[in-house]
């Protein structure tokens, strides 16, 4: 569209693309320098907390793509983190556990691989998976396609109750191996912040974004809506399967009921808390959401307070987060972010993108 | 024939100094106009000037950032849409708006649906009785009724509401000039009968001759008001609305 | 596979059916005059169910009066949400009421986890409602026939309320366009809280027939059928009453018969069978398989 402004600001653009590598840089090694610190720092509850921090910011952000910026209102987050979770114990169990309680072509049961090609797999079977379920989906509109979205999530949970030869059935699988750690869940971050941040001031990203704001006016703009969709939903489908592998690899276990709705629930929470439509938004809603989950764990398992034993209050924490998400809702609908980022005339500055 | 020198404020309708819009515009500038009891009032000029706005306004449909609206002397403009109805204003939006999924009497129905029963069907017959093809299309789909029809439902359904005043968007929008004709004598037949009416039009000459006083809006304000009759022969009025120019 | 066998698993099905009915058309008319799909509506059928509970196994009372407090809890429930939750945020957007609505689903369902438990309670069905009949080789169960009636009975009444009288006629005008309706002289406000009424008492007399029908009720009882009477009301054509009935009704007893006709090691599969036929309905016939779109039948 701004074609003849984008010439004119070619060589403007290139010192500040200089700028910002730099910037990035200083900022991954900050960053790096703090990751250092926490995970020599922190002792085993902190530390897992910093973990299930990252994780929630790529899972938040992954939901951010299609429920925020391309508004597609997806539900069935929790079928693809279960899809990614399978794909990568699959491929990783010890080849004893799947040759005892599984029964897998032999070349499955044999195989055994890093972290990284399973973290793939794992993304990429989310993503077909993803991409064949939604397929059909993309013909409905509003809410038929919320419904649409939470079949994703029952049928997936479905397969794996019952597909026992693959899934083990309810059990689900055990032993997977302690892949997932600091480095690992960071590196993820920061690619996903970087690939989103490209992706959203770019061409395509725009895109995406004018489908959020106005399905009507970005088909009068010409743009094609299934294919951004699609696109914008196998991009969040994909990191959604890896946030499913890191889980897996955490908690080293997965079961049907590992990622239901509760799940995906608090995933939303994270994202509207945070502002939808905003990468700082997500960051920060997972870090509010993450903290007052593990707040609330230890009062809903019975804690002792001044020597009193208070009895277990199970749904607690659930109860306590949708009346926040509720008043939330109520008095500041956009999140605590809205659309915008942190610092937002800055870094617009430095990116040379002064539209609007 | 009220010529409007009477005092406004024992008038049946009085806008005092109305200001109103919506979120980021302001479309109304200090609106004071009124309209008395058995009149018909007709309020022209361009498209977006703000007309259906000041409709809109009375209703209560948009509530005003400052002046007031007094129905019968009481300030309604902090009313409810549906208290105003109650108060005996009834109104037929632009663009018809009736309600598709309904058929022609149950829509009539929705109209009748704060007066007392006892008397339904007199007023179901008397405007059955003024619109003989809404009778022959009673059972009928209004989604799939025709323009002119729909416009025909609309004040029909409008006038089951007994209204002491009657509000009229646009009801010549779209229409064929027979039926516009049609519809506008019909008005005056139900202004006759007792029904007090103002009315919104760009259709200005046929406007004119219906009402008895007029007022021309131009950019959120009243720029000129007067007896319908006088306007006609207005320069200014017969230059920019009726199409005449002035050699 | 013979007759006897086919009819006997479709009697067998008419209480879900019929639950999935009653939950379909409170979904659907809400859905009408709100564009809202209440998440919770699920769960205000649970509290109608957990409320007969205790009515009958507490104070041993006659089913009757279980049914009536049932149906008052939920109606409660049903305002409450309405007055509290859904009317504070209507107008910012369907997306955010409905969030709203899954917060609300999963907030009652947990705060009735955090009180209860999780586990299931048993449901004291009244021993006259036990009864069996043969007819021939068919087996005919008294609850099974009563629950059926009884949804047919009352989705034909609601059907007559929303075609003849003044409140169904203004329902539908409301859910055709609001403002209009306001400015026709009808309170939208109270038309909702009449449809929330009308619903959230479906849902309630749904909760007590599947406590009857199971002999237990739990927090999260309310998730599956609710999400599957949704999808009646979709599959119904949304705002279509009638269309929502008789989806529920295919819905259940398609369900059934899936399990029935399929060997047992298909039987786990029983959801995905209801989300495949929604997708391939859906995906032939995008409004549904009744006319659609808020013109209430
Ligand atoms: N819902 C709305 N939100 C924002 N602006 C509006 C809205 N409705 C009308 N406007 C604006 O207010 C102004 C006045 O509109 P209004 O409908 O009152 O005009 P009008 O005089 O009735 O025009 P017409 O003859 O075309 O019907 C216009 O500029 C219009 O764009
Ligand atoms: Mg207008």
């Amino acid at each position: 569209m701004n074609t003849n402004t984008n010439t004119n600001n070619v060589n403007t653009n290139k010192s500040i693309l200089e700028n910002r590598k730099i910037m990035s840089i200083g900022g991954i090694l900050v960053l790096g320098l703090i990751l250092l610190f926490l995970e020599n720092n922190l002792s085993g509850y902190y530390h897992r907390l910093v973990l299930l921090f990252g994780i929630n910011v790529i899972l938040t952000l992954s939901l951010n793509i299609t429920n925020g910026y391309a508004g597609i209102f997806s539900l069935g987050h929790g079928g693809l983190m279960l899809a990614g979770g399978y794909a990568t114990a699959l491929v990783t169990l010890p080849v004893s556990f799947k040759a005892s309680a599984l029964n897998l072509p032999h070349w499955l049961e044999t195989m055994q691989l890093p972290f990284l090609p399973a973290m793939l797999i794992a993304g990429i079977t989310a993503t077909i998976i993803g991409f064949t379920i939604l397929l059909p989906a993309f013909r409905l509109k509003g809410h038929y396609f919320i419904l649409g979205s939470l079949g994703i999530n029952v049928i997936m949970i479905n397969i794996a109750e019952n597909v026992r030869a693959i899934t083990n059935g309810a059990t689900g699988l055990r032993g997977a191996p302690p892949y997932t750690n600091i480095w690992w869940i960071f590196a993820i971050v920061v690619i996903l912040v970087y690939l989103m941040w490209t992706l959203m001031t770019s061409k395509y990203g725009r895109a995406v974004q004018a489908i959020g704001k106005d399905e009507g006016l970005a088909q009068a703009l010409g743009v094609n809506l299934s294919k951004y969709k699609a696109f914008a939903f196998m991009f969040s489908s994909f990191f959604t399967g890896v946030g499913g592998a890191l889980w897996t690899h955490l908690i080293l276990t997965i079961s049907p009921s590992s990622f239901d709705l509760l799940v995906v629930f608090q995933i939303v929470m994270m994202m509207v808390v945070g502002g939808v439509a905003s990468i700082t938004g997500s960051i920060l809603g997972a870090a509010i959401i993450t903290a007052m989950l593990e707040i609330l764990q230890p009062i809903q398992e019975g804690m002792v307070l001044f020597g009193f034993k208070l009895p277990q209050m199970f749904g607690l924490s659930q109860v306590l987060l949708a009346l926040f998400l509720i008043l939330i809702m109520i008095y500041k609908p956009d999140g605590l972010m809205g659309e915008k980022e942190f610092s937002l005339k800055h870094l617009r500055f430095l990116s040379g993108n002064n539209r609007e | 024939m009220g010529n409007g020198k009477g005092n406004s404020r024992e008038s049946l309708l009085f806008l005092e100094n109305l200001e109103s819009g919506y979120a980021k515009v302001n479309v109304l500038q200090s609106i004071s106009l009124h309209v008395n009891q058995g009149e018909i009032v007709t309020l022209v000029g361009a498209n977006g000037v703000g007309k259906s706005t000041t409709i809109k306004t009375i209703m209560g449909i948009v509530k005003p950032q400052k002046g007031r609206v007094l129905f019968k002397g009481e300030d309604i403009s902090i009313l409810p849409p549906y208290k105003i109805v109650e108060k005996g204003i009834g109104y037929s939006p632009e663009g018809r708006d009736v309600f598709g999924n309904l058929s022609v009497y149950e829509n009539l129905r929705i109209g009748a649906y704060i007066t007392p029963k006892n008397d339904f069907d007199t007023r179901l017959e008397r405007v059955f009785t003024l619109f003989p093809r809404l009778a022959e299309r009673r059972e009928q789909e209004s989604s799939s009724l025709s323009g002119g029809e729909q416009q025909m439902l609309a004040i029909g359904r409008a006038l089951m509401q007994n209204p002491e005043l009657l509000l009229l968007d646009e009801p010549s929008l779209g229409l064929a000039p027979i039926i516009a004709e049609d519809i506008f004598e019909t008005l005056e037949d139900v202004n006759k009968e007792g029904t007090t009416v103002l009315l919104v039009e760009q259709n200005v000459n046929l406007a004119l001759q219906l009402s008895d006083r007029a007022y021309v809006m131009e950019k959120g304000k009243i720029v000129l008001s007067g007896a319908s009759k006088e306007m006609e022969n207005n320069d200014y009025v017969k230059e920019t609305y009726l199409g005449i120019s002035r050699n | 596979m013979s007759l006897t066998y086919i009819l006997q698993q479709i009697l067998n099905a008419l209480s879900l059916g019929s639950m999935l009915a009653l939950l379909a058309v409170g979904y659907t008319m809400i859905y009408g005059v709100l564009g809202l799909i209440n998440f919770a509506h699920g769960e205000v059928f649970m509290i109608g169910a957990f409320t007969a509970t205790f009515v009958l196994s507490l104070l041993g009372a006659p089913l009757w009066i279980a049914i009536i407090l049932a149906v008052v809890a939920s109606v409660l429930a049903g305002l409450l949400l309405e007055r509290f939750c859904y009317r504070p945020v209507r107008g910012s957007g369907d997306i955010t009421l409905f969030i709203t609505s899954l917060a609300a689903s999963i907030g009652i369902r947990s705060l009735f986890i955090l009180i209860y438990g999780s586990r299931s309670r048993p449901f004291p069905t009244p021993e006259y409602l036990q009864g069996i009949h043969f007819f021939g080789d068919i087996l005919v169960t008294d609850l099974n026939l009563i629950i059926f009636i009884f949804t047919a009975i009352l989705t034909i009444i609601l059907s007559l309320i929303i075609k003849n009288t003044d409140l169904g006629i203004a329902m539908r005008g409301v859910s055709y366009n609001k403002t209009t309706a306001e400015a026709m002289g009808i309170n939208s406000n109270s038309i909702i809280v009449a449809t929330f009424i009308i619903g959230s008492a479906l849902a309630a007399i749904a909760g007590v027939a599947w406590g009857l029908q199971y002999g237990n009720v739990r927090p999260s009882m309310g998730y599956l059928p609710g999400i599957s009477g949704f999808i009646a009301a979709v599959l119904g054509g949304i705002g279509n009453i009638t269309g929502a009935a008789i989806s529920g009704f295919i819905l259940g007893v398609g369900q059934v018969l899936f399990v029935a006709f399929l060997p047992s090691t298909f039987s786990g599969f029983r959801p995905l069978f209801v989300w495949l036929i929604l997708f391939i309905i859906l995906f032939i016939k995008p409004t549904g398989l009744f006319r659609t779109n808020i013109k209430w039948e």
